[in-house]
């Protein structure tokens, strides 16, 4: 391998915006996909569809708002030119919501891994050993984290083509998967709500992005990972419903799951594949708990009006408050998904297309300065 | 912090050469023109050493003349016929002498000491001290070091490849390398490092070709070294290095000067080290530990493919392999397939420990059989392989104490490992092996998954000098990666 | 300082992981349960039987006769399961569960409820092949029926679908593709029938189920 020294690129290039927005994403919608608000599934490949053009929408505006200010860091822009209450209401709105977020993605990690892979284990052990491990990662930066993505997807490429080979087993029957539109607007919005909230998790690139170099332009990783994301979406729902008929799908925990089960092992290597799959999920959750977790205490960085040195000191206060308040919450079952959507959708979409469009409004800093 | 309260207050006293030197002589000043000052002063100095030679002899006009060397280093042949035999001529004044040496002393080269200190270390290095009464002192190099000839390597064996290795001379080395580069881009500094060694170490690299920031690196690093001595690489492997607690090594040794020369033209720099025969190449990456100069020699290009990719697998497996076996046969025997299932559980019914405790006694014996074997002769290292393996696969079997599968498990996993061609990067690789087995004997695949991930975002972390330690993959650089897999015309 | 935390925090969750092995169940601790027949006695109690493999430490493959099949009865299929597991030293293990056939008798009443439960045990696979013994015999005997080609019958089953024979009469249906079909519009499924006399294993005919009961054959 000849490498000269100028060549090595050492930054964040597209390739690590690609796949950080890409693992950001697919892990928690993936998993209940298409059972999410327990309402309308049987058109939830259409849904998923339609439902990632707001975050097309979402990338837009940040690319223009980013070009506008010629900065990247949102945030910094919101609190140079918003009131300073105005910045931190919505900072620490943020700073729940990605709690939240954290605390869903490991709530479900949970009960996936009891449910099919320890049964008898007590959740607390998964849960600790899950986030004090994420945790510890988590002190080794960002630019650590953003390289293993690149590294582990690999793993993601393996989940895709598996789920694109689905499509040629005799078990899928495109019969089942034909459109139905019921037309009560009321349960389709409701259940295109969850649909929407899926793709929530772009939502980290707000604080990603004032790390990517400088010279790489970003709208094209992001839009193309958005797009791979929908189709994976697509095809889990597709098959979901293809393999498992509408009336079947419903009742499964995690349909995606299902489906690894029905996967005949042709190689012998490993008797049910399912499982194996299983520990693909647990990999990609463990990057998603990496990416909001980093969000998460970076967030936090920005809320402390004083500076600490050491990120790890953060990154173990945010790590604790998950563990506490996964700890005295009930198990996901009985959380409820509705209130977790909705707000997903609030912070994920409505209020970061909020600060863009006022940010574009607002004039650059050097002309604006009258104007505040 | 408490327990680090105390270091200040233990002040080591200083062992310099210089502090010894004080303690007979004025280092910094001059060395007198009066020759029994001077003999009296270095006897001292050299007081129990039987390898320090003296002489004293008269020229034919009565001058005194006081020569000094240690015998060992020193080249004594030349000595007799380029001094002592022209000196003892009989018309040879002594002022003559005093006032032109050069045109009575047949010696290449040889100067005269700025002071004590320069003196000193002059005999240290094997030249001669000859000093007439009445004149200044001058050094004669004829310094004749115990050198080996060029021999082909022995630790880094290749089908291909030159059959010419480093010797323990960092200079002939360097002279080595510059048959392989004919270039004056090709730059060497020379660094004395150590108070008490004075250990000679050579930093080649390739102007235009490596980062100046590195170089600027090493030299400081190399220039604030402070200890009193430096004998191996490895103390200076660990300075260079930036995680130097980090299991994966950032810098690799190699004793082949095609694979220096080669590391040279990536643009690395390479570290000679005198007294040892392997250099020290940095910055080294991942992909770089699982690649050999030899590679580039294969006429097929699709060997090196298949190589690389073999090595990547066994590397993956090697680590993984038992840790996966324990998680497998302990908590999710829903994996392995039915037939085989049956199997596992036939052999394993009659033994005792369980497969975590299994796994680690196989993997333990079989290290210690490794390191057993590497120091004796070979004579011996062939019974001890003979026996190693007998006892540990067949009799421990037999003995019910672990099962066959365990030993066909760990018996492949120490084979994997040792396709890969740095001795240090195998080492690394053996501790992981133990971790991945411990978290996974704790809660099975599932902590087997966390640990892996945890392991990759340690590699990402790693930096060496200035590269990223996982560089074609992550950051992603989709032209270096498949040169990796498939080399360019 | 951060190296110090790093430890502790490591040492803290070995502590807490080791003291939880609860899953740690070696192989040779589990009874593997490879065939499972339940039926319904003229009482209304279920009859399960369950076929699992005798490990014992020989080298080489396993002898004609090195299964034992393990029945038992209960008001419900998990009270005879339980019933069993009193029988084995170990705990039965239905990771590597190929088969569950039913008896005619009960696939006549609905097997519905008892798919349900089998359904909602995750480490039951989705792959578990159905089949459904004919009154000729009972499916305890079905189980314990020793084929001249195959050890275990259950692994028969299992191959004699896998081959994916062209001629034969009947297909292979598994448990999710059962209850898709069953669950669609129809509520129709099909499951092959068996039965067997004294020497060989017959696998012919699906039998049609409506509503999760046995409606011809």
């Amino acid at each position: 391998m000849k490498i000269y020294a100028e060549q090595i690129k050492k930054g964040i290039g597209s390739a690590g915006l690609f796949t950080f927005t890409y693992c950001s994403t697919i892990p928690i919608g993936t998993v209940f996909l298409p059972y999410v608000s327990a309402a309308e599934i049987r058109s939830a490949w259409l849904k998923v569809v339609v439902a990632v053009i707001p975050y097309f929408l979402f990338i837009y505006l940040l690319k223009k708002t980013t070009d506008k200010h010629g900065t990247r860091d949102v945030f910094q822009l919101l609190k140079s030119m918003a009131p300073s209450w105005i910045y931190y209401i919505v900072l620490v709105y943020f700073f729940c919501s990605a709690l939240y977020t954290c605390l869903f993605g490991t709530k479900s990690l949970v009960i996936i891994v009891q449910t099919y892979l320890m049964q008898a284990t007590e959740q607390h052990v998964i849960m600790l050993t899950y986030l004090a491990i994420a945790g510890i990662s988590v002190f080794y930066g960002i630019k650590a984290i953003s390289r293993m993505i690149i590294v582990m997807f690999l793993h993601d490429i393996i989940l895709i083509a598996s789920l694109a080979l689905f499509f040629f087993s005799e078990d899928f029957r495109w019969l089942f998967v034909r459109p139905v539109f019921d037309f009560q607007l009321l349960t389709f919005m409701e259940s295109s709500i969850s649909e929407v909230s899926r793709y929530g998790g772009v939502v980290a690139l707000l604080a990603f992005l004032p790390y990517v170099d400088k010279n790489v332009k970003i709208i094209n990783p992001m839009a193309t990972s958005l797009f791979v994301i929908m189709v994976t979406y697509l095809m889990v729902s597709l098959l979901v419903l293809g393999v498992f008929g509408f009336d079947q799908a419903i009742t499964l925990l995690s349909p995606i799951t299902a489906l690894m089960q029905t996967a005949t092992s042709a190689t012998g290597l490993f008797e049910r594949l399912d499982l194996f799959f299983l520990t693909v999920w647990v990999m990609s959750f463990y990057k998603s708990a990496l990416i909001f977790i980093w969000f998460t205490s970076s967030l936090l960085k920005k809320l402390i009006p004083f500076r600490i040195k050491r990120d790890w000191i953060l990154v173990s206060v945010v790590t604790g408050m998950i563990i506490l308040l996964s700890l005295f919450t009930p198990a996901i079952t009985n959380m409820g998904w509705e209130p977790y959507n909705i707000n997903n959708l609030v912070y994920t979409l409505v209020l970061p297309m909020g600060i863009f469009c006022y940010l574009l409004v607002r004039k650059n800093k050097g002309q604006g300065a009258s104007d505040s | 912090m408490f327990w680090r309260k105390n270091k200040k207050n233990r002040k080591i006293p200083s062992l310099s050469c210089a502090n010894y030197l004080r303690s007979y002589i004025a280092v910094d000043e001059k060395p007198p023109t009066e020759i029994h000052e001077v003999k009296q002063h270095i006897t001292a100095i050299f007081s129990n050493s039987f390898d320090f030679a003296k002489r004293t002899f008269r020229m034919r006009d009565g001058c005194g003349v006081f020569l000094c060397f240690i015998s060992g280093i020193s080249s004594e042949n030349d000595l007799e016929e380029q001094v002592i035999k022209p000196l003892l001529k009989q018309d040879i004044r002594s002022g003559d002498v005093i006032n032109q040496p050069g045109t009575y002393i047949s010696v290449s080269k040889f100067s005269k000491p700025q002071n004590w200190q320069h003196l000193i270390d002059a005999i240290l290095d094997g030249n001669i001290l000859l000093h007439i009464d009445g004149a200044e002192p001058v050094i004669l190099q004829l310094a004749d070091k115990q050198e080996r000839s060029i021999m082909d390597p022995t630790t880094e064996y290749q089908v291909y490849g030159p059959k010419i290795g480093f010797i323990e001379t960092s200079k002939t080395n360097i002279g080595i390398l510059r048959q392989f580069i004919k270039d004056p881009r090709l730059k060497t500094l020379n660094y004395q490092i150590g108070t008490l060694t004075k250990t000679q170490v050579a930093l080649a690299y390739l102007e235009e070709y490596c980062q100046p920031g590195m170089v600027k690196y090493i030299d400081n690093k190399l220039t604030a070294y402070n200890k009193d001595s430096l004998l191996t690489q490895g103390e200076l492997t660990k300075l260079i290095s930036k995680d130097p607690y980090s299991i994966f090594p950032q810098a690799t040794l190699t004793e082949r000067p095609e694979l220096a020369a080669f590391s040279l033209i990536q643009g690395k720099i390479v570290l000679f080290v005198d007294n040892t025969t392997f250099c020290i190449v940095a910055p080294v990456t991942f992909m770089d530990m699982l690649e050999t100069s030899e590679d580039q020699i294969f006429l097929v290009p699709w060997h090196l493919t298949f190589l690389r990719v073999m090595r990547l697998v066994s590397l993956f497996v090697g680590t993984t392999l038992p840790a996966l076996y324990v998680a497998l046969v302990a908590y999710q025997p829903e994996l392995i397939p039915t037939t085989l299932t049956i199997t596992v559980a036939q052999s394993r019914v009659q033994i005792p420990l369980p497969a975590a405790a299994e796994a680690f006694l196989m993997m333990f014996a079989l290290d210690v059989l490794v390191e057993a074997s590497i120091r004796l002769p070979s004579f011996v290292g062939q019974t001890i392989g003979i026996v190693g393996g007998l006892v540990i696969g067949q009799a421990a079997v037999d003995a019910g104490i672990v099962s066959n599968t365990m030993v066909i498990v760990i018996a492949f996993t120490a084979i994997a490992t040792f396709t890969l061609p740095s001795w240090e990067f195998v080492n690394s690789w053996r501790i992981v092996r133990y971790a991945l087995v411990i978290s996974s004997s704790l809660i099975g695949l599932y902590g087997l998954v966390l640990a892996v991930g945890f392991l990759l975002v340690h590699l990402c972390k790693l930096e060496s000098m200035d590269r990223p330690y996982m560089y074609p993959i992550a950051p992603f650089d989709m032209k270096t990666l498949l040169t990796f897999f498939y080399p360019k015309r | 300082m951060m190296k110090l935390w790093k430890w502790l925090f490591f040492f803290t969750l070995l502590t807490a992981a080791a003291g939880c092995q609860l899953d740690s169940r070696e192989i040779d601790h589990r009874t593997m349960v490879l065939g499972m027949a339940i039926d319904k006695t003229e009482e209304g109690e279920f009859i399960v039987t369950v076929q699992v493999p005798v490990i014992v430490p020989t080298e080489g493959q396993l002898g004609p006769s090195e299964f034992e099949t393990l029945t038992q009865t209960g008001a419900t299929v998990w009270e005879a399961i339980s019933n069993i597991e009193a029988m084995t030293p170990t705990v039965l293990f239905f990771g590597h569960l190929k088969t569950v056939m039913f008896g005619e008798t009960l696939a006549r009443e609905g097997i519905g409820q008892v798919l349900d439960m089998l359904d909602r045990r995750a480490p039951l696979a989705n792959q578990v092949l159905l089949l459904i013994i004919r009154n000729r015999i009972e499916a305890d005997k079905f189980l314990s029926q020793e084929s001249p080609l195959v050890n275990l019958p259950a692994l028969y089953i299992e191959r004699f679908f896998k081959a994916d024979q062209k001629l034969s009469r009947s297909t292979d249906v598994k448990l999710f593709q059962y209850r898709r079909d069953s669950n669609l519009k129809g509520n129709a499924g099909l499951i092959p029938l068996a039965y067997s006399d004294r020497e060989n294993i017959f696998i012919e005919d699906m039998a049609v189920f409506i509503k999760e009961s046995l409606l011809a054959n």
